[in-house]
């Protein structure tokens, strides 16, 4: 790994060289992208939801970026950018005009989205920037920013590696171009457009930049390419997934165990998530699989892509590929090969027993009598801080990663999260965190079915069953709507129940 | 004349008080000084037999010709003395007896000199709060004995810091109780009433002291007259204070009632079959349980679990309880409760694991967490919830593999520490003895699957044995598992087989 990347960097300077003489021709021969008739300034308030206190907001913040024109008459920019948008206005980097505008698309997945001004003459004028997805190892891009003042400021970098990477959230891993570039800090570069200055077109946006080492990851062109064709459609195609996870087959006893003797490359899937296109398409866990999309796959669990390199295969399964897609794949089982056609599609949130991620909605949620319950999810989890995994409540944490085999027949964990104080929870306060079993009799599989549960079954008292100390809490049937109206009053709460 | 009176009492009490005092020779006559050399193992190292430690605390004459001191004392020890001020003589002594979990020990002296001139303490029962009492022992800042003097401060039930997980009553001091105090008696009016154990660490308090009362100390000499400790038992329950007012309406009790709910009932534990979660247990050795849990107990309000204290393994409890609108009665027969222990600090036992292939392979418990500090999910869920999720059902051991002394045979599996065995060569993996078993099979390969999204390790028996001798030498390991001294009843493994 190490000397190839070597390898990759003599490269790099050599290409460079030509690539900046080409440049200067051009500069020469066409006209220019103009930053500022293609760049608009993005100002995204937002305000995040408080998973704690799920009838509540925290308080808002407003981050400023610069969006790329693009298509007929739309700003792209990150998706991070609007996680919980509450407001969004487009500025004019000259004249400071502004407009609200309003989001086509958001895919959290791949951070990108699309913006519309309200005002729909507001763009004219601007110049759509054509995408170019010829992005490379070795090529010279340009990062547009804007001074105070309304002039562009725009600085040099260079293609480094191109990767499969970390995107904003877990398990979005998609192909992902290093830049070392020297960026000056600029208020408002939240989202920076990428432009290849020989192409003249936008080749990414900028996502991360690391100002000590200079580094920038910038999602490439190509898929933001594919973004726009999905956002095409009537209805967003999201991108798709494969549905497995492996592990790198180097170990030459586990080679032989597997029956390998004599050849090259091939990973172990140590997992194939329950009816995912995977599961679908045939393939189990122990498979090795050898070939994805015609390319062999080494035992890191890397291709050899023509212009890119060496790769993850996650690219060919993911970013280079549309819903729907069929992939071939070739596995080894049992000492036989087979082939395989892996129909690529997204998992929807909702399928989900814990959501990954719960962005510009709030969490769902009942009040009754004074016991808060909540359905599991990353999100939630995520309120303690960046070390969640250590900090967050264990039981929850280890449901979460273990949401397919804990969940069994429930589509959602049920928990309550909070007591309420008050005369009707006298004893109950200090109980949180507990999976919530049955209530009324009823297995609870869903806070639809536990409003359900509440409403439908008559009885003098409610009966909590959770699946741990205490086992057992109950509320008297006829108080909680009465109890529900002090607790609003009381606790100002906007709202007794969220289910979206 | 009233005054007269008074005047004329409290002359009397202090004469009283006086009579009573030992003189500071019968004091250096009854307390020593108590030296150990211990050997503790060391986790990451568990085939080696761990660094030699030198410490001392104090100890004292007890009945019978023995001497009382700390556990912590004398835990893992190799080797111990004891001496007297006035004797030049160092005596050895063993331990007889130990409580890990009420932190006493038992001292046994062979050489009767030692007892020459001692008269043994009688005990007294729990002091009064204000009153004053006098800690004896050596601690640091000199060699001799030393005296020092506090307040009884607050009596209540606290956790005893050397096994970690146990918890019992302690009478808190204001004396400062520093290191090499430990062991040594808490005198008041001529009469032990406690052994001094614990301080308080940190910036928060200062003088803080704390002490074992009698009724824990008697309960340990009680326990170990036949020549046992069986140890404190436990009713194996956990229960939910009654004071909600709709949750008492529908279990069928009116406000002023007492009673509490059984939240959960442990497989292992000494109710299960005889109470269930949801009942209501009304009162316990007809002591009315109040809805916040508490009885009263010679006069006192004490937490309910303070008649269980006072109790012995095999001993029973009588609980009367509300089933189903039923009043019942219902007679649990205590004992311990084993898979709390994993959970407890381990003493006087070597670490069992098992080595193979340069693999180590350890039952998790506290001083194999302390050691290896490792984040795992599962490993830190197992921990938790070993006895709440009633873990030990299937894994009386949850069998971890601790670390890969490198080496070509498995220089592919150092990822792969702190994940958990689920199996080898398809034999299920619930205590270490079912590694030793399934590795001391004959095969071709060795197929150790882990939990969670991992791939198999297979290791080839050729390739093991020519590791084997090389392995051993360049890692000095003497030898390659510790079976013995389970944590889980032996008759588990037993009736499987």
């Amino acid at each position: 790994m190490r000397t190839m990347f070597r390898k990759l960097h003599t490269g790099v300077l050599a290409t460079v060289l030509s690539v900046a003489v080409v440049g200067q021709l051009g500069a020469e021969a066409d006209r220019f992208l103009d930053p500022l008739k293609s760049m608009v300034r993005v100002h995204a308030t937002t305000q995040d939801y408080d998973f704690q206190r799920p009838w509540a907001k925290k308080a808002s913040a407003t981050r400023e970026a610069l969006g790329a024109v693009v298509g007929d008459g739309m700003v792209l920019v990150t998706a991070s950018l609007l996680a919980n948008h509450t407001y969004i206005e487009l500025e004019k980097p000259m004249t400071g005009a502004k407009t609200p505008a309003e989001p086509v698309v958001i895919d959290y997945e791949i951070n990108l989205a699309l913006l519309r001004p309200v005002e729909t003459d507001f763009l004219d004028g601007f110049e759509a920037l054509p995408i170019d997805e010829t992005l490379q190892v070795g090529d010279a891009l340009d990062f547009w920013q804007l001074e105070a003042s309304g002039a562009a400021l725009v600085t040099g970098g260079m293609v480094t590696t191109v990767e499969v990477s970390r995107y904003i959230l877990d398990g979005s891993s998609f192909l992902v171009a290093r830049v070392n570039a020297p960026l000056e800090y600029r208020a408002g570069s939240y989202t920076v457009p990428v432009v290849d200055p020989e192409r003249q077109a936008l080749a990414g946006m900028l996502m991360r930049y690391n100002p000590r080492s200079q580094s920038a990851e910038v999602i490439p062109g190509i898929l933001i390419e594919r973004f726009l064709k999905n956002a095409d459609a009537d209805e967003y195609i999201a991108f798709p997934r494969a549905g497995f996870s492996f592990s790198a087959l180097r170990d030459p006893q586990f080679r032989r165990y597997l029956g390998m003797e004599g050849r090259n490359g091939g990973i172990y899937l140590t997992r194939v998530e329950e009816d995912g296109p995977a599961s679908r398409a045939g393939l189990e866990e122990g498979d090795v699989l050898l070939k994805v999309a015609g390319h062999a796959v080494d035992q890191n669990g890397n291709y050899e892509d023509p212009r890119f390199g060496l790769i993850s295969i996650g690219h060919l399964l993911r970013g280079s590929v549309s819903s729907g897609d069929e992939v071939a794949v070739r596995i080894l089982r049992d000492g036989e090969e087979k082939e395989a056609l892996i129909r690529v599609e997204p998992k929807p949130l909702e399928d989900y027993v814990s959501e990954p991620y719960t962005i510009d909605r709030g969490p769902n949620f009942i009040v009754v009598g004074g016991l808060v319950f909540q359905e599991l999810s990353r999100q939630y989890l995520q309120e303690w801080g960046g070390d969640w995994r250590k900090r967050a409540p264990l039981r929850l944490v280890y449901l979460d990663e273990m949401q397919e085999e804990a969940a069994g027949d429930r589509e959602k964990i049920v928990f309550l999260s909070n007591v309420l104080p008050l005369a009707n929870t006298i004893g109950y306060e200090d109980l949180r965190h507990l999976v919530l079993q049955r209530v009324n009799g009823r297995e609870i599989g869903s806070l639809a079915e536990l409003a359900d549960a509440l409403a439908s079954i008559e009885a003098d008292f409610h009966r909590f069953e959770f699946d741990e100390h205490p086992s057992l809490i109950i509320l008297d049937a006829s108080e909680t709507e009465e109890v529900n109206q002090t607790l609003q009053e009381l606790y100002g709460l906007p709202m007794l129940e969220r289910l979206e | 004349m009233k005054r007269g009176t008074s005047i004329f009492l409290l002359l009397v009490g202090a004469w009283m008080a006086e009579a009573r005092l030992p003189t500071i020779e019968v004091i250096r006559e009854n307390v020593c000084r108590v030296s150990t050399t211990s050997q503790r193992p060391d986790y990451q190292t568990p085939w080696m037999p761990g660094d030699v430690i030198r410490g001392h605390g104090a100890g004292f004459v007890i009945d019978g010709k023995r001497v009382m001191t700390n556990a912590h004392v004398v835990s893992d020890a190799r080797f111990i003395t004891v001496e007297k001020e006035g004797d030049p003589v160092r005596y050895r002594a063993e331990v007889e007896h130990v409580a890990h979990d009420a932190d006493l020990a038992v001292l046994r002296v062979e050489d009767e000199r030692f007892f020459e001139g001692s008269a043994p303490f009688e005990f007294g029962g729990i002091p009064a709060l204000e009153s004053t009492v006098s800690v004896y022992g050596f601690p640091v800042g000199g060699e001799r004995l030393s005296v020092t003097r506090g307040v009884v401060s607050r009596i209540d039930f606290q956790n005893y810091a050397h096994s970690a997980i146990d918890a019992h009553l302690v009478i808190q001091i204001d004396a400062a109780i520093n290191p090499g105090n430990s062991g040594g008696p808490v005198l008041q009016d001529g009469r032990v009433v406690g052994v001094a154990f614990q301080g308080f660490r940190g910036d928060v308090a200062q003088n803080v002291g704390y002490m074992i009362p009698v009724p824990v100390i008697e309960r340990f000499l009680t326990d170990i007259e036949d020549g046992y400790y069986d140890g404190y038992v436990d009713l194996g329950i956990t229960w939910f204070n009654l004071q909600n007012p709709a949750q008492r309406r529908a279990l069928g009790l009116e406000d002023g009632d007492g009673g509490v709910m059984v939240g959960s009932v442990a497989s292992a534990g000494a109710s299960v079959g005889v109470l269930e979660v949801g009942d209501v247990l009304l009162a316990i050795d007809g002591r009315p349980i109040r809805s916040d849990g508490f009885v009263e107990l010679n006069g006192e309000r004490v937490e309910m679990v303070e008649v269980v204290e006072r109790k012995f393994k095999d001993d029973t409890v009588e609980f009367e309880l509300l089933r189903d609108g039923g009043r019942k009665q219902k007679t649990v027969t205590l004992k311990g409760i084993w898979p709390y222990n994993i959970m407890a600090n381990r003493y006087d036992a070597l670490p069992r694991f098992v080595l193979f292939g340069g693999l180590v392979f350890q039952p998790l418990n506290r001083n194999f967490r302390n050691a290896y500090d490792f984040d795992n999910l599962l490993v830190r869920y197992f921990y938790e919830n070993f006895v709440s999720d009633e873990l030990y059902q299937d894994h009386p051991e949850v069998i971890v593999l601790s670390q890969v002394l490198a080496d070509p045979v498995n220089t592919h599996f150092t990822d792969f520490t702190g994940s958990v065995v689920e199996s080898i060569n398809g034999r299920k993996i619930e205590v270490l003895e079912d590694v030793a078993e399934a590795l001391s099979q004959e095969a071709e390969q060795y197929v150790i699957e882990l939990m969670g999204d991992n791939r198999p390790l297979v290791l080839e028996r050729q390739a093991v044995e020519a590791a084997r001798e090389r392995i051993l030498q360049r890692y000095e390991v003497a030898r390659e598992s510790h079976l013995d001294d389970p944590l889980y009843p032996r008759e588990i493994w037993e009736a499987q087989e």
